[in-house]
């Protein structure tokens, strides 16, 4: 071997020393994930972002990790003796278990996911609303400004009216006003509820301007026309409307003109989202809710369609409930199934147990791929009928109900311009045709009607978790138990 | 600041210079008597003076001396020469190792190889004699037991699983408190789960924060450093050949004990059926019907036996755990190659692992790891070598969110998860249970599905030792990790689901099949230069490092997803259509970090040591306002045994050592973050631009003694303080941005650790040799700063779905937290309701308060401990942290026989079984079984399985807490070696060997397995693995 040489191989080993001179050599750049200069560098970034708002409000009142699941079984839509999303929790009989709102509680996150996923949409909207504000435009010359900002608003107007429907009460922030993070600062659902109105209404006036929503934005088989866009936010404000109230009393105090307004320039065909195989839209709860071996139709829902069967299954196992021959309805054969035996546990109590299981989604639940309403058009059919019953046009609210579902689908006997059967009627659509579409729609209807079982919360508590961020210690407050049945946060009527 | 640095640095240099001389040159040469090799730096004293010098690369020195001195020639791990000078003015000398010695040479964290006698801070280092009796399947496992202060836990006993390993204190509130790993110098980002034993030629444990400061920002958690076996230490011109092989059995060590009964009414002619399934009372079957699963025709419902006991039998008996569990084979092939000769020498080994493990359905693990070590001696003064190892691993074992083991111990007793068929002929009924259909038959599944799990994993280490001057040399090293992780799992086109189906399918169909593809790859790669020093001036020994080291870490990765097959038999991306390619991702991350460190180690007389060291860490990690963070060290010895002479003891040091060491954030943490999916963005992460390491500051005082000849003890007392936690703050999101948390620095936890080591050599002759080895630590530590409320834990719920772990102000850390039940009737006073007397209540047979005359019957109910306010307590129910941790060995030499045997005591600790909890819930729990039951005694199913009962909703309470204390037989083996003259001209010894592995454990925990969840939270969750029994036989060969 040739003689090496010691000074050069030193210097050489020395010279890694050198590598150490660059000073920029420790600034790494996170190449994964966006911040807030990358995401509304520019307009269309901006759009980009509004473009992903309604998932977010998507999933958070649609994925099983939701309210979703809660409010179905509470309304005696669906039932379901499985712990799972605290299902069996908040529908056992009698309502003795309050809200566990408790940060360790094994479904606290439950009333926890839709809350930040509706917060995040929120937010999210507020600086998309400020960007375009501050001078941002969408577009050439701003052309998009009006699509965007008619989207954020919407997002703003469904992400409080959500917050309204299910908690007691919310903190109102949007692209001009704050408040302090406390639990002070929040205000009861109802002037929550004025201000998801007022943003709805900003979107409803973007929306006469011409533009197009991409698909994409709301999981839609096909682009949305402005017009179109604009029936479905005055839909979203026709409901929050009319399922607002807690009760009888506060019924009788909702301002049907408005709803009526609003539902007459409501939807004209159903707005569905096409499954996508549990990626980015998945109505995983209304998989759950329905799937075989799972979520079975409540005998309340089954006697609606069948007055031969019981609106409870009684307190035996085996009463001897067999399969309808004829029904009122003729869903109960085209949508329903029977089901001889129930794979639910005994010992979690013979209320859990039904002959029947909804079917109709059946095929696209199998992959979760295809599309499925999440506001049908007979929803605001229900909310016209219903704004006419309230306003004394009985025969107006008749016309609509017997055009609609109750007839083509149900095959059903026309209901007269009586407002008792009306009501009856309305009640029937939403537990029947709506069964898991949306969501909470029969809790709302079952809340405001008195008819919610005694000691069923009326409403949500914020979460527990979110109390320990604001500061509150705990227990922390909470809905429910026949025990604290007082009409305002915990139902004192109930339907049996 | 670096340019500070840089200069200080220069300033050293300059400051290290020669000593001067004197009188008469003496010269010459000190080699190694085993092979006759150069030795260079080596200490050549003139004794009684302050005059030294060292070896050069050579061998060779030259010092002043008169003819009446004596020199010393003094060298680590070979025994000390004097050598008087008289006439001779060129003295050679031959030094002699000392095998015992070279085993207490430490050189992790030091100034340079330090013996163990005059080390200032702890580390304990386990050599492979202790490592290869019961050779353990990985090295992540083969610690436990040895070392004191080190706890740890095995996640779970799938082959291949990685074991939880805590150095003293768990000193984090958020992110991994694992200690760092080093392997022949690199730096692991992996873990040591797939690197083989054979290979270890020892392990140092540097035990807390003042120990590891040398490792600055990553070193926190202390440092484990393993190095590998080299042809260096083989004799001159020497080849060496072992062959080993192993074969053994792995098999569960205990099954979960469940109900044998039911609380369902029985028909009245159930004995009809009796043996093929319970017929219940109010059903009826088809005539037909196979006795298992889902029926369509069935009609009717199981109905509850009015007396709510667990007291009915089912019609026939199965056992799905003993049925579906296997007692698995484990193999290991293993054969390496090492030569020495006087420039050269090199180490090659081959290992070949194969563990089936317990469950049937699934391939188990195996495992290649190949090796070469090499040194190259390329000139007098320089030295290249290199380390190659590379492991190739498959896996395909269920994983913890199978939750196998508890899916299978949950079921009713005449449920038969094998003889049923799917309507098309496929095996595993997935409708395993007509009247319990909250799940589907897990074998179907775990049938059907095709999983991959591949690693491949290259460590190297190419290093180069240039010797400038006697005092002087320079090491470069460069080191490489690169893994490559691929792992997918395939379902068919004809995998079953419930739904979507017609009678004839029993309501079940296809789901047409999925596949999903991970990828990832990391590649690391380290540079590190390092100038060392040593130099004695007189009595006074110096030795010290300057180095400088660069990290460069890239990671990337990607993820692919699709369903629906369309062309039946072909599973792969091209057969699904692009609408139904529905999941992608991918990510890439690079870390880099720059570090400049010193340490100097100065030793006079043997007798007063001191160590001093700082290093400055710049890391890409640290938010840009807080890149560089500094770490130092001070540590002291004296060994008073060298001053003053006590009869019986041999050797006596007092120690103390004070530092600081931390640990680096996550890769993200630092940044602002807008979380992407699908190309939507949402606002989820505040960035923090000051983000640093936490910063552990650890004080240990130790002392050292042996005595009698016979005893070692060493005992150290470390108290740190680790502030600067990571805190992911919850922020409310509304009012942020939409970002719902921000990694903040914030947040104390102290910890004390109290450890002791005795070894014992009780007796030693030729043919009989005995001796004991015991460790002992305990360790407490609290939350003693806060500035957030209380919060649960992240991560918690590591194997089970109870969240009862709190980070909060003042706690003990690892408290469990949740309800209690009323055990006394002075508690039940002080929370009556307003309509009930304390005379309404009485304490039942199981010592609980429920409602007085209610025993027995479907009201009596636990009460739950109530708040003055009349909400429910909800407090600390238990803790997870031991009394303490003792290992014993013992070794025991009688002529050709060896026995070994290691316990692994556990004392106290509780366990949180929360897999009994479940299994109350499904009203499976051996605790409900009323069967057999004295009439007075029983009690209903609620009692225990109701939301009301001690099942409380799968809250955690106090009922489900249990004593974790265990004794385990961890390790033993018998031996035999053949006597040499029997294997002569064959080979060069034969030794045959019987191991076992967790072989018996003494406790009272009812679970599978106390030795469970993580050491922060020590939960027996539904998704926890129990730990294999192991037995084996091993043949070990030598040429």
């Amino acid at each position: 071997m040739k003689r090496i040489n010691k000074f050069f191989t030193v210097l050489a080993m020395s010279s890694v020393m050198l590598v150490g001179c660059d000073a920029d050599l420790l600034d790494v750049q996170n190449q994964n994930q966006p911040d807030f200069l990358k995401v509304y560098a520019k307009g269309e970034d901006v759009a980009n972002v509004a473009g992903g708002l309604y998932r977010t409000v998507y999933i958070a009142v649609n994925f099983a990790t939701s309210v979703k699941p809660m409010l179905a079984v509470a309304a005696d839509n669906v039932t379901c003796s499985h712990g799972n999303f605290a299902m069996w929790h908040v529908s056992s009989e009698p309502r003795e278990l309050a809200w566990d709102n408790s940060p360790s509680y094994s479904n606290e996150n439950q009333t926890r996911a839709t809350y930040e996923r509706l917060y995040s949409a929120i937010a999210t909207a507020n600086n998309v609303i400020k960007a375009i504000n501050s001078g941002v435009n969408i577009g050439a010359n701003g052309v998009d400004n009006d699509k965007v900002l008619a989207f954020a608003r919407f997002i703003q107007g469904v992400g409080y009216a959500n917050l309204a429907l299910i908690y007691d009460r919310a903190h109102v922030v949007d692209e001009e006003s704050s408040v302090e993070g406390v639990l002070e600062t929040a205000v009861p659902y109802n002037e929550v509820a004025v201000k998801a109105l007022e943003y709805l209404d900003k979107s409803i006036a973007l929306s006469n301007s011409s533009f197009t929503i991409p698909a994409s934005w709301m999981g839609a088989p096909a682009d949305i026309s402005s017009a179109d866009f604009k029936k479905i936010a005055s839909t979203s404000a026709a409901s929050l409307l009319s399922y607002l109230p807690r009760s009888k009393a506060e019924l009788a105090a909702v301002d049907w003109n408005r709803v009526k307004s609003y539902a007459d320039a409501g939807i004209t065909s159903d707005v569905v989202v096409v499954m996508d195989g549990t990626t980015l839209w998945y109505d995983e709860a209304g998989d759950y809710l329905t799937y075989d071996g799972w979520g079975k139709t409540d005998m309340y829902v089954v006697h609606m369609m069948d007055s031969k069967q019981p609106n409870h299954w009684g307190n035996s196992a085996n009463p001897g409930h067999v399969a309808s021959t004829t029904a009122d309805d003729q869903r109960l054969f085209s949508d329903f199934q029977y089901t001889p035996s129930n794979g639910f546990r005994a010992e979690r109590g013979y209320f859990n147990f039904s002959n029947y299981r909804h079917k109709r989604y059946d095929d696209i639940y199998v992959s979760a791929i295809g599309p499925k309403p999440q506001i049908m058009k007979a929803e605001n059919d229900m909310l016209k009928a219903e704004a006419r019953v309230y306003l004394g046009d009985l025969t107006g609210a008749a016309e609509i109900i017997n055009a609609g579902t109750r007839k083509t689908r149900g095959k059903m006997a026309d209901v007269t311009a009586n407002k008792e059967a009306l009501i009856q009627a309305i009640h029937h659509e939403r537990h029947v045709e709506m069964y898991t579409v949306g969501n909470g729609t029969q809790f709302y209807e079952m809340r405001k009607l008195d008819l919610l079982q005694k000691g069923t919360f009326l409403h949500l508590p914020l979460p527990a978790r979110t109390l320990q961020v604001f500061g509150v210690e705990p227990p922390f407050y909470t809905f429910g138990t026949v025990a604290k049945a007082d009409g305002k946060g915990t139902s004192a009527g109930g339907w049996r | 600041m670096k340019k500070r640095l840089l200069l200080i640095f220069g300033f050293l240099f300059c400051m290290m210079g020669s000593v001067a001389a004197q009188s008469k040159a003496i010269r010459g040469k000190v080699t190694a008597t085993d092979d006759g090799s150069a030795m260079p730096g080596v200490v050549v004293q003139v004794k009684g003076t302050n005059v030294a010098t060292q070896t050069d690369g050579n061998g060779d020195y030259s010092i002043n001396a008169s003819s009446d001195q004596t020199l010393v020639f003094s060298f680590v791990g070979f025994n000390t020469i004097e050598e008087a000078v008289g006439s001779r003015s060129v003295i050679n000398v031959a030094l002699e190792t000392d095998q015992k010695l070279l085993d207490e040479v430490i050189v992790t964290g030091v100034a340079g190889a330090t013996s163990r006698k005059k080390l200032t801070v702890s580390v304990a280092k386990v050599g492979s004699d202790k490592l290869s009796i019961v050779p353990a399947t990985s090295a992540a496992g083969a610690l436990v037991g040895k070392v004191a202060g080190l706890q740890t836990s095995q996640r779970g006993g799938s082959p291949g699983a990685g074991t939880d390993m805590l150095l003293r204190g768990d000193n984090n509130i958020n992110g991994s408190s694992a200690p760092l790993l080093l392997v022949d110098g690199i730096i692991l980002t992996g873990s040591l789960a797939d690197l083989n034993v054979d290979d270890i030629e020892s392990i140092e444990v540097v035990k807390g924060a003042a120990a590891a400061a040398l490792y600055g920002s990553r070193a926190g958690n202390g440092v484990i450093a393993v190095t590998t076996k080299r042809g260096a230490n083989l004799n001159l011109n020497k080849t060496d050949v072992v062959v080993r092989n192993e074969i053994g059995a792995q098999q569960l060590a205990k099954y979960l004990e469940t109900a044998d009964s039911h609380l369902y009414s029985l028909a009245s002619d159930w004995q009809s059926a009796q043996g093929k399934y319970t017929k219940y009372a109010g059903v009826t079957y088809p005539a037909d019907y196979r006795g298992t699963g889902f029926d369509p025709r069935i009609i009717g419902s199981r109905s509850l036996d009015p007396d709510g006991y667990m007291d009915n039998p089912y019609g026939v008996y199965r056992d799905m755990q003993r049925d579906f569990f296997r007692t698995g084979t484990q193999l290991t092939n293993f054969i390496s190659v090492a030569n020495r000769s006087e420039k050269t020498n090199i180490y090659i080994s081959f290992e070949n692992n194969i563990q089936q493990g317990v469950v049937k359905l699934t391939d188990g693990y195996k495992r290649q790891n190949f090796r070469i070590n090499l040194d190259q001696q390329i000139a007098k003064w320089l030295r290249f070598s290199a380390t190659n190892a590379f492991i190739n691993r498959t896996t395909s074992t269920p994983t913890q969110s199978d939750g196998l083991f508890y899916n299978i111990a949950r079921l009713e007793k005449d449920v038969d998860l094998m003889a049923a068929k799917n309507p098309d002929g496929q095996d595993y009924y997935l409708r395993y249970n007509h009247f319990n259909e909250e799940t589907t038959n897990p074998l179907y599944e775990l049938s059907k599905r095709k999983v991959h799990n591949n690693s491949r994993r290259w460590m190297a280490n190419y290093g180069f030792n240039a010797r400038l001057t006697s005092w002087a040399d320079i090491d470069l090293t460069h080191t490489i990790e690169n893994g490559n992780i691929s792992s997918g799992t395939i379902y068919p086109q004809n995998f079953w689901t419930r739904g979507g189906g017609v009678i004839e399918n029993n309501y079940m169909s296809y789901n047409n099949g999925s596949i999903s593809k991970t990828k990832s790859e990391t590649k690391t790669n380290n540079t590190q230069f390092t100038l060392n020093l040593s130099q004695k001036f007189g009595d006074l020994s110096t030795r010290a490092k300057l180095s400088y080291l660069y990290e460069n870490r890239h990671e990337e990765g990607n993820y692919t997803f699709g369903s629906q097959f369309v062309v039946s038999g072909i599973e792969n991306f091209n057969n699904i259509k692009p609408e139904n390619l529905t999941g992608a991702s991918s990510y890439i991350q690079d870390e880099r970090a720059q570090n400049y460190f010193a340490i100097l180690g100065l030793d006079w007389k043997d007798k007063y040591l001191f160590d001093g060291m700082f290093r400055y860490d710049g890391s890409s990690l640290f938010g840009p306002e807080s890149r560089w963070n500094p770490y130092y060290r001070i540590s002291g010895a004296y060994r008073i045994s060298e001053d003053v002479s006590i009869n019986g003891i041999d050797e006596l040091k007092i120690r103390a050592a004070h530092g600081t060491a931390g640990i680096r954030p996550g890769f993200n943490w630092q940044y602002e973050v807008y979380s992407l999916g699908s190309g939507n963005a949402s606002a989820s992460q505040a960035g923090n631009r000051f983000l640093k390491p936490s910063q552990t500051e650890e004080t240990e005082v130790g002392l050292n003694v042996e005595f009698l000849k016979k005893f070692q003890f060493e005992a150290t007392y470390a108290m740190s303080t680790t502030s600067d936690q990571f805190l992911n703050v919850p922020l409310v999101a509304f009012l942020n941005d939409g970002f719902s948390r921000q990694w903040q620095n914030a947040g104390t936890v102290k910890s004390n650790t109290l450890e002791f080591t005795l070894g014992a050599n009780w007796y030693k002759k030729k043919d009989l040799s005995w001796n004991t080895n015991v460790v002992f630590s305990k360790v407490r530590q609290r939350i003693t700063e806060l500035p957030i409320a209380p919060f649960l834990a992240a991560d918690q719920q590591i194997n089970g779905d109870q969240d009862m772990y709190y980070i909060k102000e003042g706690e003990l850390y690892g408290s469990i937290y949740g309800y209690r039940m009323l055990k006394s009737m002075e508690e039940m006073a002080q929370q009556l309701p307003a309509d009930k007397t304390i005379n309404d209540y009485e304490i039942n047979s199981d010592g609980y308060v429920v409602p007085k005359g209610s025993q027995g019957t479907a009201r009596e109910m636990p009460v739950k401990k109530l708040n003055a306010d009349g909400t429910p307590w909800h407090g600390v129910i238990g803790n997870g942290t031991p009394d303490f941790l003792m290992g014993i060995s013992n070794t025991v030499m009688w002529k050709n026989i060896q026995f070994y045997l290691l316990l692994d005591w556990k004392q106290g600790g509780d366990v949180y079984n929360g897999k009994e909890q479940r299994l109350a819930f499904n009203n499976v729990s051996k605790r409900q079984d009323m069967t057999g039951v004295p009439d007075n005694l029983k009690k209903v199913a609620g009692y225990i399985g109701a939301n009301t009962g001690f099942y409380d909703s799968n809250n955690g309470n106090a009922y489900w807490v249990e004593d974790g204390t265990y004794l385990k037989v961890r390790e033993v083996a018998l031996g035999y070696s053949l006597p040499s003259q029997w294997v002569k001209g064959f080979a060069k010894g034969i030794t045959a060997r019987v191991v076992g592995r967790n072989l018996l454990t003494f406790t009272k925990y009812t679970g599978y397995d106390p030795e469970v969840g993580s050491l922060r939270f020590p939960t027996d969750g539904i998704y926890a693995n129990p730990l294999y029994r192991n037995y084996a036989f091993s043949l070990t060969l030598n040429f």
